[in-house]
């Protein structure tokens, strides 16, 4: 009845080959005491300065199968729980992706939670605490938490409104890590090596995506981020001239004003 | 004797007097050569038609010598047509002023090309000299100027914006016509160089964010060909309002490379002045040009790209004239480009000198002993230096001045300095002249250029701290055309009162309160709303869940559509509620013995009370005017901001005073909303009349300059709503917000109470 239930179906979130991940700190002795005490984690930080990457070579490291979903407004509690489906014979319950999670020992990853209504997120909370269970009102069953388990959720304070805050509640049961775009030369190490370019041109694209970040609130949201930089990189070794590369990969994706284009064009020539 | 020989014009040069005669003699050849036979009789006929009216050898001798120039360039047949035009300005004006028009039209006629063209200037002139006759005159004197820039259309444009905007001061309308005010030189620019400062403005101000992480204020001084270096002050950065000789994408390089230049120097150079004892003009000239170079080479070690720019505007070359300021070019191109290489001892000096690799040019004081140095080798090459004309180059570099401490009285520059060797100690001020800065001097004086920020200059009679100063565009129904940057908005701050005045209000309306409160709970403005039949959803709708089952069990293909889903109806809103604060607030109203703006505000309170618990986002701003120059615009509370004390006293602080510039204060409050984030957008206008203001005595001309600040407001996606107490409203306020868009309150005493439940029907 529960085809989700069957073991071997979790073996799909396992990951095979080590991730690429440049420590910045002591973010990983944190996140394995942490996990040995099964405390749910929250990564904050700007967009691609490397969250979900840690949090896989994490699964990888601690060996643990990785159910990450990405949170949007429209999710309903019944997306991470789950639901009845009708089939030929009948209804048919169907995991969500957390409970699969919690039944079978997965790290559970909810990305930009936030952008998950406020009802939904509180679903979360029995998991989270020293219940360590999920209730299915819906099926009438009450999920306890495989002894691996483990929630963990990312974070971005910074761009979303007001509005769309966690919880206190919410909140308050999680330990938090702080990510940040790593200092010049450990970013330039993660460009070079991501996207296989000579040190000289990742420090120049480092260069330019310092630049930007200085506008951060000064018309833009967000300055560049790391993985915007690996991006142009790939272009940069493919043979694209650097000035076209950032053009298409850092300057145009995040702006529309004209004016802030110039000034964006302006600082990449400024390095290229 | 060929038949365009001047005697064989013997009948038309028999009525002209004998002087007159020698001088069509002495203009003849070059009559000759343009004039076809006829063209010449008509040529010859016009000198006995200005004879007639009695104008003075020198018009006469000017008109022989320009007609056949205009012919050359236009053809023939517009010299009569121009002679017309010439005895209407005359008729209008006097004599000079017909012979600039002499002057200026064979130049215009070069501009224009087109036959065409040049009759349509020559109706202008007309025009002008009858509307505008004070300003015809120096309209004149620079038409050559003008159309470099303009096109005639865009010169009517121009000319007619003057005359009305002047129409009551005719001294103004001079000074226009002159282009002796920033307004007329404004058109001017924006239309000629196509890259104004103020087209850059925001690009330069991210620029210099994003390389330098520095908020330096960028201001613009109104440049001339003369005076156009970019200087510091402690006010931020002075940059010119355009560069008159460089067009386009130069143009903006040229800007950027000013202001990173400039960035350079508030990174680099030291923050105190030095003094300038001891050091000649052209040693100081020389010390500026070392320390332009450290801090750009220093600039260029983390910035590398800048060098790429700044080199675009170094052009010297090597060789030429052996002059100081051609020396000077070229040092500071070997100075900042590895690849240049020039054969001047000198200058070859100077770069061992300076690029040693044992200087650190972190160090600003290397740059003094060496300027000193190079300035006695200046003075054994006996070269020239005239301190009164010297300007930094090129063109980008700023003038040094914030280098210097201001001169001591006394010890001014002479005008002319031969350098002499090895006096480095002599005093030079035989002659005491202070040389102000010219572009300092400039900046200081009273003129405030257009779109020039100057919060620091608080508005005549308005006590209030000025935040910010916007120039909007206002629209011209009669010539149909924008006028650029016309209405000037001023944001102040609200002086505070007394926040128990609003709570009392509040008090007082407890009941309408309730009544509100429980309006709010009944519209159900957050209702949830169950949806039946979707693809996806939290639980089976199981009517259509057993529809489905029948289908499967009869074999035919079920309706997929068996979930229900709670969604909520969620309000995205912003509002932007805009109050008229003009003097006729100040009206009593009998029926409830109180002002206008006091119902206005008691209004206002209610609905902020109603907003802010259905929890929308709003805004209260306010607005007055007084002439164009100044609309005052007044934000008691912003988006975001709690309805708390210190909103409750800007409002109690609110009076009325001046007039309604509507469009003004409507384009501001449109930059409020445009750039939030949220499904509907509205700007909820409370206004007790029609727009006027003190230098506009058309009614019509701010009502139709509103209607477009409503239609750009609405192009943004945000939507005006207009409530008038005004009961003769009806007719101007449909035709500004349009049909729907507005409510004419009768018993304004109402108002308190119409307004929230009006809001509320507006946003459901």
């Amino acid at each position: 009845m529960n085809s989700l239930a069957t073991p071997g179906v979790i073996d799909q979130y396992r990951i095979a080959a080590e991730p690429y991940y440049r420590p910045i700190g002591d973010e990983i002795e944190l996140y394995e005491a942490a996990y040995a005490a099964r405390m749910p984690m929250m990564l904050k930080g700007p967009t691609g300065c490397g969250k979900t990457r840690f949090v896989e070579y994490m699964a990888w490291r601690l060996g643990r199968p990785l159910v990450t979903l990405a949170c949007n407004e429209d999710m309903t509690a019944s997306d991470l729980v789950g639901r009845f489906l009708l089939d030929a014979d009948g209804t048919r319950w169907q995991d969500g992706p957390l409970t699969m999670a919690a039944r079978h020992g997965a790290i559970c990853y909810l990305d930009e939670v936030v952008e998950a209504r406020q009802d939904t997120a509180v679903v979360i909370h029995p998991l989270t605490d020293a219940r360590r269970s999920l209730p299915l009102e819906k099926k009438n069953e009450l999920v306890h938490a495989h002894p691996d388990f483990q929630l963990v959720i990312s974070y971005n304070p910074g761009y979303q409104s007001i509005l769309k805050d966690l919880k206190q509640s919410t909140k308050q049961r999680f330990g938090a890590l702080d990510f940040h775009y790593p200092v010049r030369e450990i970013e330039i190490e993660i460009v070079v090596h991501e996207a296989k370019v000579s040190g000289e041109i990742a420090g120049r694209l480092v260069s330019v995506g310092e630049k930007t970040r200085n506008l951060k609130g000064h018309g833009l949201d967000e300055g560049v981020s790391t993985r915007m930089l690996i991006h142009a990189g790939w272009l940069i070794a493919r043979g694209i001239a650097p000035v076209a590369a950032c053009r298409v990969t850092l300057v145009r994706p995040i702006t529309d004003d004209p004016d802030m284009r110039d000034a964006l064009d302006a600082v990449v020539t400024t390095f290229f | 004797m060929s038949r365009t020989d001047l005697d064989h014009f013997q009948p038309l040069i028999a009525d002209l007097t004998r002087d007159h005669v020698e001088l069509v003699r002495a203009a003849w050849p070059d009559a000759q050569r343009v004039f076809s036979t006829e063209g010449l009789g008509i040529y010859l006929r016009t000198v006995g038609q200005l004879e007639a009216i009695g104008v003075t050898w020198a018009a006469i001798v000017t008109w022989l010598r320009q007609a056949p120039r205009v012919a050359g360039q236009v053809g023939e047949a517009m010299v009569p047509s121009l002679l017309e035009t010439a005895l209407t300005v005359y008729g209008y004006t006097s004599q000079p002023v017909m012979e600039s028009l002499f002057e200026i039209a064979a130049p215009a006629a070069r501009r224009v090309r087109e036959p065409r063209q040049f009759a349509a200037f020559l109706r202008l002139v007309a025009e002008i000299a009858e509307r505008a006759p004070r300003g015809i005159g120096p309209m004149l004197k620079h038409a050559d100027e003008l159309l470099a820039h303009l096109s005639v259309g865009d010169l009517r444009m121009w000319a007619l914006l003057g005359i009305q905007a002047h129409s009551r001061d005719l001294f103004a309308q001079e000074n226009y016509f002159d282009l002796a005010t920033p307004a007329a030189r404004s058109f001017l620019r924006a239309d000629s160089t196509g890259l104004a400062f103020v087209d850059m403005r925001k690009r330069l101000v991210l620029y210099l964010r994003a390389l330098w992480d520095s908020g330096r204020e960028l201001r613009p001084f109104p440049a001339t060909l003369q005076a156009n270096r970019p200087y510091l002050t402690e006010r931020g950065i002075h940059l010119p309002d355009a560069y008159r000789a460089v067009q386009g994408e130069a143009a903006g390089d040229l800007y950027r490379a000013a202001t990173a230049h400039a960035a350079a120097h508030l990174a680099f150079s030291p923050r105190k002045p030095m003094p300038r004892a001891g050091l000649r003009p052209i040693q100081l000239a020389l010390v500026g040009l070392l320390e332009d170079a450290r801090v750009e080479l220093l600039a260029c070690r983390e910035l590398p790209g800048l060098r790429r720019l700044w080199l675009k505007f170094h052009v010297a070359k090597p060789g030429g004239a052996t002059t100081f300021a051609g020396l000077m070019v070229r040092l500071a191109r070997a100075l900042l480009d590895p690849d240049y290489a020039d054969e001047s001892p000198w200058v070859q000096k100077a770069c061992r000198l300076f690029l040693d690799p044992a200087n650190d040019l972190t160090d600003a004081s290397i740059c003094r002993p060496l300027g000193s140095l190079l300035g006695n080798d200046i003075g054994q090459m006996r070269l020239q230096f005239n301190a009164k004309t010297y300007v930094v180059e090129p063109l980008y570099r700023d003038d040094n001045s914030f280098l210097w401490l201001p001169e001591a009285d006394n010890d001014g520059m002479p005008m002319q300095e031969e350098v002499m060797l090895a006096q480095p100690d002599v005093v030079e001020n035989d002659n005491g002249d202070v040389i102000d800065d010219p572009q300092d001097g400039e900046a200081e004086q009273g003129v405030k250029p257009v779109g020039a920020d100057d919060p620091e200059q608080p508005p005549d009679g308005a006590a209030s701290e000025v935040l910010r100063v916007v120039q909007y565009p206002e629209w011209d129904y009669v010539i149909g055309l924008a006028r650029p940057a016309w209405a000037t908005v001023r944001e102040q701050r609200p002086e505070p009162g007394d926040p128990a005045v609003i709570n009392a209000i509040v008090e007082r309306n407890e009941d309408l309160l309730r009544r509100l409160d429980r309006l709010i709970r009944g519209s159900e403005l957050r209702k949830q709303v169950r949806l039946r039949k979707q693809m996806e959803g939290d639980r089976f709708d199981l009517d259509a869940v057993v529809n489905a089952m029948i289908d499967v069990r009869s074999r035919r293909a079920p309706d997929p559509r068996i979930h229900t889903r709670v969604d909520r109806h969620e309000r995205d809103l912003s509002v932007l509620v805009l109050l008229d604060l003009s003097e006729s607030t100040n009206d009593m109203v009998k029926a409830c013995k109180t002002s206008v703006l006091h119902l206005a505000r008691e209004a206002t309170v209610l609905l902020a009370t109603a907003m802010d618990q259905i929890g929308d986002q709003f805004a209260i701003h306010g607005f007055s005017s007084n002439g164009r120059e100044e609309v005052n615009y007044l934000r008691f509370k912003d988006f975001g901001c709690p309805l708390d004390d210190h909103v409750k006293a800007r409002l109690a602080g609110m009076r009325g005073q001046l007039s309604t510039r509507m469009g003004a204060a409507l384009r501001h409050a449109t930059s409020w909303l445009r750039y939030r984030s949220c499904d509907k957008k509205l700007i909820l206008l409370i206004t007790d009349g029609e727009p006027h203001d003190i230098d506009v005595h058309d009614p019509k001309y701010l009502q139709f300059d509103a209607k477009k600040a409503v239609e750009e407001a609405s192009r943004l996606g945000i939507l005006t709503y207009c409530m008038s107490v005004d009961p003769k409203a009806d007719e101007y306020v449909s035709r500004i917000f349009g049909a729907r868009n507005y409510m004419v309150v009768d018993h304004i005493a109402r108002l308190p109470e119409k307004l929230p439940a009006l809001y509320l029907g507006l946003t459901r």
